[in-house]
């Protein structure tokens, strides 16, 4: 809780003011039934009328000044709301730029979105409104109940018996509900990834001609929120038919006691209209009392996996003092004696490597799915820290170095060729966002990429993703690997990045690969050895080791897995004949 | 006046293309309540006698106060107060059954039109789903529907409990004192020009924001899947000031509504209070004090009045946004319902009985839109236990072709026949059992394993599914899962890689037994021991050893030159039309060849 507060600090001066105008509000609320108490007793009972003017000034001067307090107060309250929400969105999107990829392994887009948008919104309105609102409702309440008691203590002692028990029925019914809530939540989104399944696989349902076993299946899952929602319907009807119904009983029971009082000469008229505005209004501040008071627990944990987030420790960063260096890279690459295991797995996934690339060299990893071919390439970007040895850039242990003048060197292609929802030029110049255009056609012109970016609707500008048009895997790849190349990187990492492009153009973007592999060092993961043929050097993993290294010809001329591999495609002869084509664009956010 | 108080809206609309007149639209809407008249016109009812009730309350109260408080006189008093409870109790025993019944109404209403937009969206044709994204149809389901069911219970009550409580209202006062009621009504048009002209623009507004939100959002989630990429260029900086920008977007919209919104019920407060001190003053002055005109229950009844006056109309004033969002809603839902399914059974379609499997092409054309033929001219045929070959570019129509055998669309000249049956003329569910199909990009459902599998099948038993798994070689890699065949795939089958995924899918077409068989190569290259399986895989599906049938028809929109080599018959394509038929042997020693040409340039790869 203290933590949570921490983030109103630097608003404190408008958090004052706005429990200043609160408190302010409950007085002014307090004030008009006493106004109607001596417009009732002077005027009307005492026949004063010369009073009544200056009465209903009164009134309505309360009434403007309450309007402007309501303004400010709702105008301050989001306005402080939106400034506590930037700053913790702000501070967890800094978290996340800096968590390292061992803790994009672990967690989902879904469940992190979830952190970023509904805990925090949960979060804005705990320290917006709940919090100043419940203080607004307690001092309401205390107010209320003096001024209840200065009209009639046998009253003030009457109303508080409902009042009581209807706060205590408010508080328990939200608690008695929270749980069948959240359930209800769930059931929904069952609902809705049922519906997403059917729909999304609508061509296999229509297929396997199982449209009314995809109906059953929703069907099911409608039924199911529908039942839960009626149970939840039921369940607080019950609860509302004696909460809401206590506050006119209350009355009644006040009318019908001060009656006689009045009627007796112990009470004024007036008073007892007072005392039942009074205890309508202190009952409607018990009440969203009751309720808030549950919400206080719900926005606790949500503010908890917020801290959670915060409080994740980044493994890796730049060290304190980097080695500096000097100018650009050689690019040479070692690793010496270097072991990694991923945390949620027991095996290493690599072990004891010893390799060395010179600079400008160039290498290709061949193996088996799992082998640990992507885990060694991202070593060299400090994507992971080994967990022994060490990996040397130009001489020097990577954890040395400054983390961004260290990748800026390294342009990584990945597998999955993940894009942006952005124009296509946008996406090329990602590492070097002021890239001018001719640089941009360049790079994609090497990437085999500008003749279909021509053909789009608006070339270069076309957007892509979200409300943009979609993008076969082959171009996709080729958008990926012109924005390596712009970045003119002295390492470029290739990590299976051709294997949806179709033979054809495979073949050129080779030769194009091979002029802007001159002078760099490359590494090239790859599973057609078509591509793998022109390194340099060829190392074989196999279950996190190098099992067999050399080039091309002396490999295919051992007996071991590269062989094995080489004979198999040749028979199989397994090369796409055609282009790729197009499937579901995998740009992310769609 | 009312229509530049509301103009907000008609711009909130723009985009969406002309639809039905409002009225059509909103008795088409209505029509959803007829089979529920009754319950409605009874619970209606209840809201009616419940609302007459409570406005009855302050009534009741000042004859307690004047007849009896104020002046001293007990008798009768016990009575009327009994009577003032009891009335309560009436009303809340009313608001139970009231709330209990609408909402079942309610649902009612919702799960039908849920079934009914299911129903129809899963009979629409391919042609439908391929053009429509996913998130657009879910939100007729889930937003829109209960847009449509909100507005036909509770929007339909709420009009008819503030209609009926505001009238009585003005009765009632006018029964006290009909000069002070009019006085008193004199604030509502001020109340009411204060609805009109802001309800429209916070909607508007918060329209907006949400709008902002969602741009926001979707910038979020996508940096956050893509944050592996943003590291590796380095691109912290650009980012963070990108995420920034968005943020204050937000904030900018949300305070510009919250500005405009936080005069609302403050400028209410003013008229409501402004005429009740009116009231008091005229009717203090003109009509003196304690006599007929203020007494005290008056004064106590004219401030509840004008409360339950103010209330009921601040809402309806509302009640144009609610119309004009849920005509909106309607037009999307009706058009959804109107879209009519482009492939549909014939008045007389015959179940097609089993088949053998000779599918024949007779002079087929074929074209996505109107103005270009994706086929033209396509004639052939296959027999019984055939393997074809569909060889060709992108865009040459190979996907067409085979679509069109299983009807996911009609051809547009010509004539497709499986068996001597004109595909057209046989139910759709009949024809399609009898294929089956696997994509290049298997869907999984998010449901076990086991139900995948037996997807096509949904009796096949569990031995059957086992069987059906080891020919399709994933019986060794779904043991190994944490739940074997009981494990739920994630969304997609996300866990799986593609090869698992496609061997997965070949299982299932195994156990689905079809004759015909529609499979799509994956381009995408999988390691080479999952590329053996997956042949493997292929070779059994096509072989059918246990059917008593014996081979199934299989046309293959085949990458791989293996297949392509032990086709029976390859059909090389090139826009929309065949250019060769034959065998691998054939077709590859045609001087001049396009097929030729393509062998050729693939051996120079290696």
């Amino acid at each position: 809780m203290p933590r949570l507060l921490a983030f109103l600090k630097p608003h404190r001066k408008l958090v004052i003011a706005l429990v200043l105008v609160n408190f302010f509000l409950s007085a002014m609320l307090i004030v008009a039934p006493l106004v109607i108490k001596a417009i009732v007793d002077d005027v009307i009972g005492a026949r004063r009328l010369e009073l009544l003017l200056p009465y209903l000034a009164l009134l309505l001067l309360v009434t403007g000044a309450r309007a402007a307090a309501t303004y400010f107060y709702s105008y301050g309250q989001n306005a402080l709301g939106q400034l506590v929400m930037t700053d913790v969105r702000a501070a967890l999107y800094r978290k996340l730029l800096v968590l390292p990829y061992s803790f994009y392994d672990k967690e989902q887009t879904g469940r992190l979105m979830s952190r970023v948008s509904s805990d925090v919104e949960s979060t804005r309105i705990f320290l917006s409104q709940i919090l100043v609102e419940s203080l607004n409702h307690a001092t309401t309440i205390v107010l209320a109940t003096i001024a209840l008691f200065e009209q009639s203590i046998v009253l003030a002692l009457l109303a508080a018996g409902p009042m009581v028990a209807s706060g205590l029925a408010m508080y328990f019914a939200h608690r008695r509900l929270s749980e069948p809530w959240a359930l209800q939540h769930q059931l929904f989104a069952k609902m809705s990834a049922t519906l997403q399944d059917s729909l999304a696989g609508v061509k296999v349902v229509k297929a396997f001609a199982q449209e009314a076993q995809e109906e059953r299946k929703f069907m099911a899952t409608v039924a199911e929120v529908r039942d839960g929602s009626l149970r939840i319907n039921d369940l607080w009807n019950r609860r509302w038919a004696v909460i809401g119904s206590i506050g006119r009983f209350m009355q009644l029971l006040m009318i019908g006691v001060g009656g006689y009082m009045v009627m007796g000469g112990s009470l004024t008229l007036g008073a007892l209209v007072a005392a039942i505005s009074l205890s309508l209004l202190l009952l409607g501040a018990v009440n969203a009392l009751g309720t808030q008071l549950n919400a206080f627990s719900q926005t606790a944990t949500a503010s908890v996996r917020i801290f959670e987030l915060l409080d994740e420790p980044v493994t890796i960063r730049s060290p304190a003092r980097p080695q500096r260096l000097d100018g650009e890279l050689r690019g040479e690459i070692e690793f010496e004696q270097v072991s990694f295991s991923y945390p949620t797995s027991r095996a290493n996934t690599l072990q004891d490597i010893n390799l060395r690339i010179p600079a400008g060299s160039s290498l290709a990893v061949v193996g088996a799915t799992g082998s640990g071919k992507s885990t060694l390439v991202h070593l060299i970007g400090r994507f992971y820290d080994p967990t022994a040895g060490r990996v040397l850039v130009d001489g020097r242990d990577v954890r040395t170095l400054d983390l961004a003048e260290l990748r800026r060197q390294i342009g990584m292609v990945a597998q999955d060729a993940l894009l942006f929802s952005a124009t296509i030029a946008e996406n090329i110049a990602f590492g070097r966002p002021d890239a001018p255009r001719e640089a941009i056609e360049r790079a994609a012109k090497l990437a085999q990429a500008h003749d279909f970016i021509v053909k789009l609707p608006d070339g270069y500008d076309t957007k892509i993703g979200e409300r943009g048009i979609g993008l076969s895997g082959g171009q996709r790849q080729r958008i990926a690997i012109a924005r390596a190349i712009l970045l003119d990187p002295r390492i470029l990492i290739l990590d299976d990045s051709m294997s949806a492009v179709d033979a054809e153009t495979e073949k050129l973007l080779q030769a194009a690969i091979r002029t802007v592999m001159q002078g760099r060092t490359t590494i090239l993961i790859a599973h057609r050895l078509s591509t793998v043929e022109q390194a340099d050097h060829i190392i074989v993993l196999r279950g996190g080791r190098i099992v067999e290294q050399g080039t091309h010809v002396e490999l295919a001329r051992s007996s071991g897995y590269y062989r094995h591999v080489l004979e198999m495609q040749r028979m199989s002869a397994a090369e796409t004949m055609s282009e790729a084509l197009p499937i579901t664009p995998q740009v992310v956010g769609v | 006046m009312l229509r530049s108080l509301v103009k907000p809206l008609a711009r909130a609309g723009q985009d969406e293309p002309p639809s039905s007149p409002p009225r059509h639209t909103l008795s088409r809407l209505f029509s959803y309540l007829r089979p529920y008249r009754l319950r409605m016109l009874v619970t209606l009812g209840i809201y009616v006698v419940c609302v007459t009730l409570a406005q009855l309350y302050p009534f009741v109260d000042r004859k307690l106060i004047d007849e009896h408080i104020a002046v001293g006189n007990p008798d009768g008093f016990l009575p009327l107060l009994f009577l003032a409870v009891v009335m309560h109790a009436v009303n809340w025993g009313g608001v139970y059954v009231r709330s209990h019944l609408i909402q079942r109404i309610s649902w009612d209403i919702l799960v039908n039109l849920r079934q009914q937009l299911f129903r129809h969206v899963a009979g629409l044709s391919f042609k439908f789903h391929e053009n429509e994204p996913v998130g657009k149809t879910m939100t007729r389901f889930i937003g829109d529907a209960s847009t449509l069911n909100d507005f036909l219970t509770n929007q339909v009550a709420n009009v008819v409990n503030d209609v009926m409580s505001g009238l009585i209202v003005i009765v009632l006062m006018f029964a006290i004192n009909p000069t002070l009621t009019l006085i008193a009504l004199c604030m509502l048009p001020v109340l009411t020009v204060i609805g009109l002209y802001m309800r429209p623009r916070l909607y508007e507004g918060w329209e907006r924001v949400r709008e902002n939100m969602t741009r926001f959002n979707i910038f979020l989630a996508e940096n956050i899947a893509g944050m592996r990429v943003i590291q590796a260029f380095v691109r912290e900086n650009v980012n963070l000031g990108q995420f920034q920008a968005a943020n204050q977007r937000v904030v900018t919209e949300w305070m510009k509504v919250i500005g405009l919104q936080s005069w609302f019920s403050p400028l209410v407060e003013i008229t409501r209070s402004t005429a009740l001190v009116i009231v008091l003053f005229i009717a203090a002055n003109r009509l003196g004090v304690g006599g007929e005109a203020l007494t005290v229950g008056t004064l106590v009844a004219f401030t509840a009045y004008i409360n339950n006056l103010w209330a009921p109309i601040s809402t309806l004033t509302n009640m144009y946004v609610v119309l004009q969002a849920t005509l909106a809603s309607a037009d999307k839902v009706f058009q959804l319902l109107d879209t009519q399914p482009t492939v549909t059974d014939a008045p007389n379609a015959v179940a097609l009985p089993p088949i053998k499997g000779e599918i024949v092409f007779d002079h087929v054309y074929f074209g996505y839109d109107e103005s270009r033929n994706a086929l033209e001219d396509v004639s052939l045929r296959i027999e019984p236990g055939q393997l074809v070959a569909l060889v060709g570019q992108t865009g040459s129509g190979k996907t067409t072709l085979a679509s069109l055998v299983c009807r996911f669309y009609d051809v547009t000249g010509g004539r497709i026949t499986v068996d001597g049956y004109d595909v057209r003329a046989v139910t759709q569910q009949s024809l399609r059992s009898q294929i089956g199909v696997v994509l290049q990009e298997p869907f999984i459902f998010s449901d076990t394993i086991a139900n995948n599998i037996r997807y096509g099948r949904p009796d096949a038993t569990m031995e059957e599914v086992i069987a059906a798994a080891r020919q399709a070689n994933c019986h060794d890699f779904i043991m190994q899962l944490s739940d074997g065949y009981e494990t739920v795939a994630h969304e997609r089958g996300s866990q799986f890689s593609v090869g698992q995924r496609q061997l997965l899918s070949i299982a299932r077409a195994i156990l689905a037994d079809p004759r015909v068989i529609v499979l799509d190569e994956a381009t995408s290259a999988v390691d080479t021991e999952t590329e053996r399986l997956i042949q493997d895989a292929f070779e059994k599906l096509m072989a059918a050893e246990d059917s008593p049938h014996g081979r199934r028809t299989a046309i293959v929109i085949a990458h791989r030159l293996s297949t392509i080599r032990k086709a029976d018959q390859i059909i090389v394509l090139k826009h929309g039309r065949i250019v060769e038929v034959g065998n691998h042997q054939t077709l590859v020693n045609k001087p001049g060849g396009y097929y030729a040409a393509l062998v050729r340039a693939q051996a120079t790869g290696h």
